[in-house]
């Protein structure tokens, strides 16, 4: 079993299989040469760690034994992150409201776990995917922040992808 | 009057400088308030990459519908916010794809090729070109990427016509490119010395319609595909091969200067250690019995795939397995394609050192498949993991009995009221083919099939052997009582009838399924006989 503790002093105990689904916490305990209640501090800088941490651990404890992703093999990660498929409990799993999904995104990106990296990106680009600029806007809570001019300028620079 | 003048200049100026403020008081507000704006860049930019989709094309998504999109979803990202153009345009990896497509006019094309060289900045590229009869969209094409050749990773032309105007393009060096595609137009006699000649990391070369020159020499070359070409020679071939020395995968077409005898380009070629895959579309069985008689290969390993034989049945089954020579293990293969009068050759032929996926074909006569049946169920072939039948096989009341088997395809439109449920069925105690976890149905169910299937399911699952999940294609009715017997149960939707199989290997059973899950409250009853009348 592994302790971990979160940058808001929220103690959790894993398995060490559903801790190492974080290279990051993989790295940092075999570094230390322990393998028993070793205390991590996961710094969760911009974003409130516990509750997606919550998240993430369940992710961890659902795929946990799966094999992890390499980082020899350069065409199979690209490949892997093109496919646009999502699994069926990963799809579940990541129907969330937004602020959390990008919480999950961040932690997922602290902590290394690439797989759940890949899904959060993935429900993300579905989302933008077919969506016009103001509709994206909408959808994630986003300002036009453009000056007239700059627009005008992106719209003549976007001509290339115009339907005629 | 001149006071005026200048009165109107300074609102002018103010009116920009409040447009400034306010569109950098929006952008703080975005960074303030968005959680899609407090991601990193770096983040924001991973997410862009996934509008890419994947790059192989298929029925359903053709590479024109693909790329298409992707260049949409591009411009759409760039006109956000200032924060998502800034990730957008700082991430030089999402310009190094460059598909000339769904380019409606030469300008727009133009453009296109303009913004992604530079945004690229110095990553190496991949180019698209899709087959069209617009020589001038072509023409543009390579005259604007003649410069950047020596950044070229992919290049996949449809139809590239080396002419004249072209050839500035094709013989640049191309020291970067890994995999080249080509379709060259009947006029063109062999693919001379592509790219000066300098393609030293080349890996994949994809030709239809031409021929390498006898001069090329891809040391490093790991696929070769040569499809239907009615000019070249197999000496070119033979040349190439000997100076292929990494070769793993070999597709080789029977339209392939025809009139020549194919097989000696294996025959006599030096020798292919790292030999993977095989695959001989349409060769005739004759060709293949002199190959495997001569042909040194590796022994363990090795895929061999006689796509669409031009042979009966009763030819085929000298090959399997009476001309087998003792070096080559034919049946150490991964995927075996057969079709359905031939089964009862491979499969008494194969053993337990077997190929772990059948392929079953539809295109042969019912008459002899409920013997067939019976030798399968004979055994033994019990390292069968994967099984495809889409057509039912006859003689339903016999047990499906494969030990390892994993993951099962059933059926094709009609086929599947003849019985294939019952194929699955206890007897007793016993559970043919006990390890099945997945199970795919091609074909359209209707009420009486999902009754059918949903008492077995059941039955199976009372038995210890509960599955995990099904797929399932088509319908025209309710899939309420599956979804109870099942773990799991995903549904594509409607495709509709005269569906074909896909090439086994080119499919990605994980791609494009959807979700599809029916609420369970409206459970009905079901029953089937669990004994089935003998035979």
């Amino acid at each position: 079993m592994v302790l971990l503790v979160t940058s808001d002093n929220k103690n959790f105990v894993v398995d060490r299989e559903v801790a190492d689904r974080s290279v990051f916490v993989k790295n940092t305990l075999e570094a230390r040469g322990l393998s028993i209640a070793t205390p991590p501090m996961l710094n969760g800088g911009c974003f409130e760690l516990t509750s997606p941490f919550l998240q993430v651990l369940e992710y961890c404890q659902h795929h946990r034994g799966e094999p992890l992703p390499t980082t020899d093999d350069a065409n199979a990660d690209e490949n892997r992150k093109r496919t646009t498929d999502i699994g069926e409990w990963d799809r579940k799993f990541i129907t969330v409201d937004h602020e959390m999904l990008f919480e999950i995104i961040l932690a997922a990106n602290y902590l290394d776990i690439k797989p759940l990296l890949d899904v959060g990106c993935k429900t993300i680009g579905n989302m933008v995917k077919g969506k016009s600029p103001e509709e994206v806007r909408k959808l994630f809570d986003i300002v036009n922040d453009f000056t007239p001019e700059e627009e005008a300028q992106i719209k003549k620079e976007n001509e290339w992808a115009e339907d005629p | 009057m001149t006071q005026r003048r200048v009165d109107v200049e300074e609102l002018n100026d103010l009116e920009q400088r409040l447009a400034q403020v306010v569109s950098h008081t929006r952008s703080i507000l975005n960074a303030a308030r968005s959680p899609a704006s407090k991601l990193p860049a770096e983040l924001l930019s991973q997410i862009f990459a996934c509008l890419r989709t994947p790059e192989v094309p298929t029925r359903d998504h053709p590479l024109e519908d693909m790329w298409g999109a992707f260049n949409e979803s591009l411009a759409t990202v760039n006109l956000v916010c200032r924060y998502w153009r800034q990730a957008a345009k700082g991430a030089k990896d999402l310009w190094t794809h460059i598909a000339a497509v769904d380019a409606p006019d030469l300008r727009q094309l133009r453009l296109m090729f303009e913004l992604f060289v530079e945004r690229s900045a110095s990553f190496p590229l991949s180019l698209t070109v899709p087959r069209t009869d617009d020589w001038e969209h072509y023409t543009l094409t390579f005259a604007k990427m003649e410069p950047h050749v020596h950044r070229l990773q992919t290049l996949t032309i449809g139809r590239p016509g080396i002419d004249p105007s072209n050839a500035g393009f094709f013989f640049q060096p191309a020291p970067l490119l890994k995999e080249l595609r080509m379709v060259c137009l009947p006029d063109v006699k062999t693919l001379p010395e592509v790219f000066g000649g300098s393609v030293p990391l080349l890996r994949t070369l994809d030709l239809v319609g031409c021929m390498p020159g006898s001069t090329n020499r891809f040391t490093n070359l790991s696929t070769l595909s040569l499809g239907p070409s009615k000019i070249g020679n197999f000496n070119d071939v033979l040349l190439m091969l000997e100076g292929s020395p990494c070769l793993e995968h070999l597709y080789l077409h029977q339209d392939l200067a025809p009139g020549q005898p194919r097989a000696i380009i294996l025959r006599e070629s030096a020798k292919l250690d790292h030999l993977k895959t095989l695959s001989l579309w349409r060769f005739t069985a004759e060709e293949i019995i002199a190959l495997l008689h001569s042909v040194t290969l590796p022994q363990h390993g090795l895929a061999m795939r006689f796509v669409d034989i031009r042979s009966e049945d009763s030819t085929f089954a000298r090959i399997y397995p009476l001309d087998i020579p003792p070096h080559l293990s034919i049946f150490a293969a991964t995927r075996l394609e057969v079709l359905i009068t031939q089964l009862y050759c491979a499969f008494h032929a194969v053993g337990d050192h077997s190929a772990t996926a059948v392929q079953w074909h539809s295109n042969g006569p019912y008459l002899s498949t409920s013997a067939v049946m019976r030798h399968v169920a004979q055994g033994p072939f019990n390292q069968v993991r994967e099984l495809w039948m889409p057509v039912h096989p006859g003689g339903v009341n016999i047990p499906l009995e494969f030990p390892a088997l994993e993951f099962l395809v059933l059926g094709r439109e009609r086929s599947l009221a003849l019985g294939f449920s019952r194929m699955l069925a206890p007897r007793g105690e016993k559970v043919p083919s006990p390890r099945i976890e997945t199970i795919e149905i091609h074909g359209c169910v209707d009420l009486v099939i999902v009754a059918e299937f949903a008492t077995v399911f059941h039955d199976r699952a009372n038995a210890g052997r509960r599955l995990k999940k099904l797929r399932m294609k088509d319908r025209e009715t309710c899939l309420v009582p599956l979804e109870h017997e099942v773990d799991e149960l995903e549904f594509l939707g409607e495709l509709g009838g005269g569906m074909e199989l896909p090439e086994i290997c080119e499919m990605d059973l994980g791609e494009r399924w959807l979700s599809w899950r029916r609420d369970p409250s409206d459970h009905l009853a079901w029953y089937w006989p669990s004994v089935l009348p003998e035979e």
